[in-house]
């Protein structure tokens, strides 16, 4: 710490010990110092360590492949971007395809592809940014089938916050939406710690890249603040209807395997595909407990083709799918026709009736 | 009606009755296929090119039945089908190739995914069996009805059997619309059956005016009793 000497030997700028002391106008200003805690996130963890694995990477490719690499950096020269002009040495480029690539579960290429693809823009219909959930629906799909989408966010801490383009950080990487969805709010709560807060400022890129040869070229960008409508048609949010796997409580005689469950309009139409076992008792069907669904659905049936597994020859039932959801919330698979099969497949389309 | 020209299965071109909506299409028809062409030898999955137009691209999963060509009683099981970057994918089982040619039978629905809206529940149609020969009763039965397409599904506590002869047998119906004509498998597994042997015991069957019209084959024994079934679309 320096001391200016001053009439009442007041001026003092620099750091000593805990104390910090800055000088503005005529003013001096003491903090304390703040120390860096060396923790990381899971998050933070991984991708520190996927960058350093890739930078180092493109230490041990050989010299002929480092020259491919600076070659097709140079045939991209300096290219506009989302945010701007830009352009790249080969090793920011080794680093910038390979780290993409990693994180689509591509292994590394030492080989300079022989073009790139670069990034493009989403259409989507609408976007929910709240507490609860961070989801967007009606994603137009990519035409490209090696195309996944790039998600980057940066959620504010300020509400005064501009201009934080230069903070998003990867979120995750989808595949492919489902049916025009990509639910991400998983994904966020892993990355950044703690959900969105109302009102909170929050500043979003997505794109289409490609998980073989992709590169960051143009993005959607998206800066909104996180509210219980959605942000483009201020709509309450309405889930589809579904029961997933995981939304179903095996019992002790009964086992689910596969279950994807969704009713379509005109009027209730199910499609689906249930694989389930029934572990003892000599029932003809399968009974389970479940968590999905709202209210609004109270007791729904289908009719359905089945099959045995082919441990049971393949042969076919018709199986009465009883999904309850008032005062009990149970699934029942019940033999209606032909000979039951403990271990059965049923799948297809069909109306749902009451 | 559309028609299927090219395959990856080195088959003929199939034709099917055909209702298409974005949300909802129907398609009703079956096709040959030869499990001895190097086309169906090297397919993974068995794939008909739809027309460029056809009103959907992507569908969620529908089902189809798998009729062998095992002597008489034609053993078979369902098939995952369903719409894929504009072709009609089947899933492939091999089980029965050795007995020669497989029909495919589709009479079926597919719907896209992702609503987020309000239901109706779906209204259904009162079909009752006329037959007062004793031969037939259902055990449950659904049938809903609108102006493009039909849905019906049944089961029985009674059904003819190949202990009733071979026929033709037909089960008269009042409240099944009358200008509905489709050519669907009935599951006639009775429940005496070989395990050895892969799939259920089918058979054909015909609706037309508002009536179903079966057969047995010549020779057939434990076919159809109670427990048949028949579940299908069909397209007016």
């Amino acid at each position: 710490m320096k001391l200016k000497p001053s009439i009442v030997f007041s001026d003092f700028s620099g750091t000593a010990g805990e104390v910090t002391a800055r000088k503005v106008g005529d003013k001096t200003f003491l903090s304390t110092r703040t120390k860096h805690s060396h923790l990381k996130t899971p998050s933070q963890a991984s991708a520190r360590c996927r960058f350093s694995d890739t930078t180092r990477g493109y230490s041990s490719i050989t010299e002929e492949q480092r020259q491919g690499w600076i070659a097709l950096a140079n045939n991209l020269g300096t290219f506009s971007t989302s945010s701007g002009m830009t352009s790249m040495t080969g090793h920011n480029l080794f680093i910038l395809v390979n780290t993409y690539r990693k994180i689509c579960g591509k292994p590394q290429c030492a080989d300079a592809p022989e073009h790139l693809i670069p990034s493009h823009y989403i259409g989507l219909d609408d976007l929910w940014l709240t507490p609860d959930k961070i989801i967007f629906t009606g994603l137009r799909p990519s035409s490209n089938p090696n195309d996944v989408l790039l998600i980057e966010m940066y959620p504010a801490e300020s509400p005064a916050a501009t201009r934080s383009w230069n903070k998003t950080a990867i979120v995750t990487v989808v595949p492919s939406a489902d049916w025009g969805d990509a639910d991400i709010s998983k994904a966020f709560i892993e990355k950044f710690g703690k959900p969105l807060e109302l009102d909170q400022l929050v500043f979003l890129k997505i794109c289409w890249i490609d998980s073989e040869c992709g590169y960051l070229k143009w993005y959607t960008m998206i800066a909104m603040r996180a509210r219980e409508e959605s942000i483009f048609h201020s709509r309450e949010y309405v889930p589809r209807v579904t029961i997933k796997t995981d939304q179903i409580i095996n019992t002790t005689t009964s086992q689910i395997e596969n279950f994807n469950y969704e009713m379509s309009p005109g009027s209730k139409i199910t499609s689906d595909d249930i694989t389930a076992k029934r572990i003892q008792g000599i029932s003809a069907g399968c009974e389970f407990t479940h968590n999905g669904l709202d209210s609004t659905f109270r007791f729904d049936r289908s009719y359905q083709l089945s099959r045995g597994t082919e441990e049971h020859n393949y042969m076919m039932q018709c199986i009465e799918v009883l999904i309850q959801n008032s005062s009990t919330k149970s699934i029942n698979l019940s033999n209606r026709g032909g000979i039951f099969k403990a271990h059965f497949e049923t799948f297809g389309t069909y109306y749902v009736t009451n | 009606m559309i028609t299927l020209n090219t395959n990856n299965f080195g088959g003929a071109p199939a034709t099917f009755k055909d209702y298409q909506r974005a949300g909802i299409c129907v398609l009703n028809g079956h096709f040959s296929v030869d499990p001895t062409t190097p086309e169906y030898l090297a397919a993974e999955r068995l794939e008909l090119d739809l027309p460029a137009d056809f009103a959907m691209i992507h569908s969620a999963i529908s089902s189809a039945i798998l009729m062998s060509s095992y002597p008489i009683y034609l053993y078979g099981t369902l098939l995952r089908c369903w719409i894929e970057n504009n072709k009609l994918c089947i899933e492939k089982l091999t089980v029965w190739d050795s007995f020669g040619l497989i029909t495919i039978y589709i009479n079926s629905a597919f719907v896209t995914r992702g609503y987020r809206g309000a239901f109706t529940n779906t209204e259904s149609t009162n079909v009752r069996i006329l037959n007062t020969d004793g031969l037939y009763a259902f055990y449950q039965c659904k049938c809903v009805v609108n102006d493009n397409f039909v849905y019906f599904v049944a089961t029985f506590n009674k059904f003819p059997s190949s202990y009733n002869g071979s026929g033709p047998f037909t089960m008269q119906l009042s409240g099944f619309l009358t200008d509905v004509e489709v050519e669907i498998p009935l599951v006639v597994q009775s429940s005496t059956y070989d395990s050895t042997i892969m799939g259920s015991k089918l058979c054909t069957g015909q609706f037309s005016g508002g009536n179903l019209t079966f057969n047995y084959p010549t020779g057939a024994t434990n076919m159809g009793g109670s427990g048949s079934f028949f579940n299908f679309f069909a397209a007016r």
